[in-house]
């Protein structure tokens, strides 16, 4: 006869009765390989459990480490050197392929290279409200340490920013603000050396009045 | 202004977790994100808070050491290059800070040090290579049991982390479930946990 996980349980907890327990380890002595088997796993969780619960770590010493994070004042792209990064593709440029009427005005691809990173964007223009969604991914050739070191990205008009967020481990980021003149998508890591300037005016200029077409006029 | 990226990153993977690689939780905490914080020291801090007992600290020693290591953390986030090697970095700060408090105790004459201990430099590896061992290896299981499915992970808890333990038919009633189903999801628990533990190398001798 087989013991149950539960009852396993309680004998590495050492809360089986001795006559129990007893008859357990004769068991174990059987030779049966999956009790034994379950046994070492139980007793190697019971290991580590055993010490954590003799030195539970005090709630206020928890709660004082927690309480040293405070997450550093933002740097701000205005405070770095800026380089303009080139683009190196662009989906309205490709002919369409054969048998392709036409491509969606309202998407368009787009590549950026700078000496320190690539930046791969789709734009997208959602109607009614005229919104422009930047989906893109940052990449590093060089080297992955500026990822590792968390980059951020922003929306800006030249003046103000429009919309920033964080891109995340692999370089995935989002953002949207309305669709106007004087557009730039900046990439950036708080540590430097500096920040990446993507020129979406240059890249929008004409599309801006197909996609107007399409949805209407422009307010 | 729009933080859609982590909203997305939060819907796809959920909110930073002690189950999540150190790497991401580093990453995280860059980015400003303090449940990232939170998730390291839910992650490390039974491992932090037992290394100065090891060297005969008492409880308030402990927690002022445990709390110095989660300063040198935090100040040391930016620069952290290796995130696969956070768990021996806090293990062996938190070794030096305890031996370090071990020589203030000897420099006042409240403590005899062993002599290995008197000679170690500063900058030496603080635990010896065995202590390090269970070190790992109970940091090792614990992690294992932070990987498993949420409901699995409450349920190894409350079994063998609990103090007083419960029975099983507390088990049953904390899960909303008869005490007859309690033994068939503890079995699935088990083995998902016996099987973690043996891709992490800690399978049956």
């Amino acid at each position: 006869m087989h013991y149950s996980e539960g009852q396993w349980i309680d004998f590495v907890r050492g809360l089986t009765e001795t006559a129990a327990a007893r008859e357990m380890q004769t068991h174990l002595g059987s030779n049966c390989a999956d009790c034994q088997a379950l046994v070492d796993s139980l007793s190697v969780v019971e290991r580590t459990a055993f010490q954590d619960r003799a030195l539970p770590v005090p709630t206020a010493a928890i709660a004082r480490a927690m309480a040293i994070f405070r997450p550093a004042p933002r740097v701000s792209f205005f405070d770095l050197p800026r380089v303009l990064a080139e683009i190196v593709f662009d989906s309205r440029h490709q002919p369409l392929l054969a048998g392709v009427r036409k491509m969606d005005p309202q998407v368009r691809h787009v590549v950026f290279r700078s000496s320190v990173l690539q930046s791969e964007v789709q734009l997208e223009v959602r109607a009614p409200k005229r919104i422009l969604a930047v989906t893109g991914q940052l990449s590093t050739p060089a080297s992955d340490e500026l990822l590792a070191k968390g980059m951020r990205v922003a929306l800006t008009d030249g003046q103000l920013t429009l919309a920033e967020a964080p891109a995340n481990e692999f370089g995935e980021f989002e953002l949207e603000c309305s669709f106007q003149r004087g557009l730039q998508l900046v990439a950036w890591s708080p540590q430097g050396p500096e920040a990446v300037v993507m020129d979406l005016d240059g890249v929008l200029g004409n599309w801006k009045q197909s996609v107007v077409t399409e949805d209407g006029p422009q307010q | 202004m729009t933080d859609l990226a982590s909203t997305i990153s939060e819907a796809l993977h959920g909110a930073p977790d002690r189950s999540w690689p150190d790497e991401r939780l580093l990453t995280a905490c860059r980015n400003g994100d303090q449940r990232a914080w939170e998730a390291l020291i839910a992650k490390y801090q039974s491992m932090v808070y037992s290394i100065p007992y090891r060297y005969g600290a008492t409880a308030d020693d402990a927690a002022d050491i445990f709390q110095g290591v989660w300063m040198d953390l935090y100040q040391e986030l930016p620069h952290l290059r290796n995130a696969e090697a956070l768990r021996s970095w806090l293990a062996t700060v938190a070794g030096r800070r305890s031996l370090r408090w071990k020589r203030s105790l000897q420099r006042r004459g409240e403590v005899d040090l062993p002599d290995e201990d008197r000679d170690e430099p500063e900058n030496a590896d603080p635990l010896p290579p065995e202590a390090m061992a269970e070190v790992e290896r109970d940091q090792t299981v614990r992690e294992a049991i932070a990987g498993l499915p949420p409901r699995c992970r409450e349920l190894v808890e409350l079994l063998f982390f609990k103090d007083p333990p419960i029975s099983y038919t507390e088990a049953a009633a904390h899960f909303g479930l008869a005490t007859g189903s309690i033994g068939f999801v503890r079995g699935r628990c088990i083995r998902k946990l016996q099987q973690a533990l043996e891709e992490r190398g800690l399978g049956p001798s």
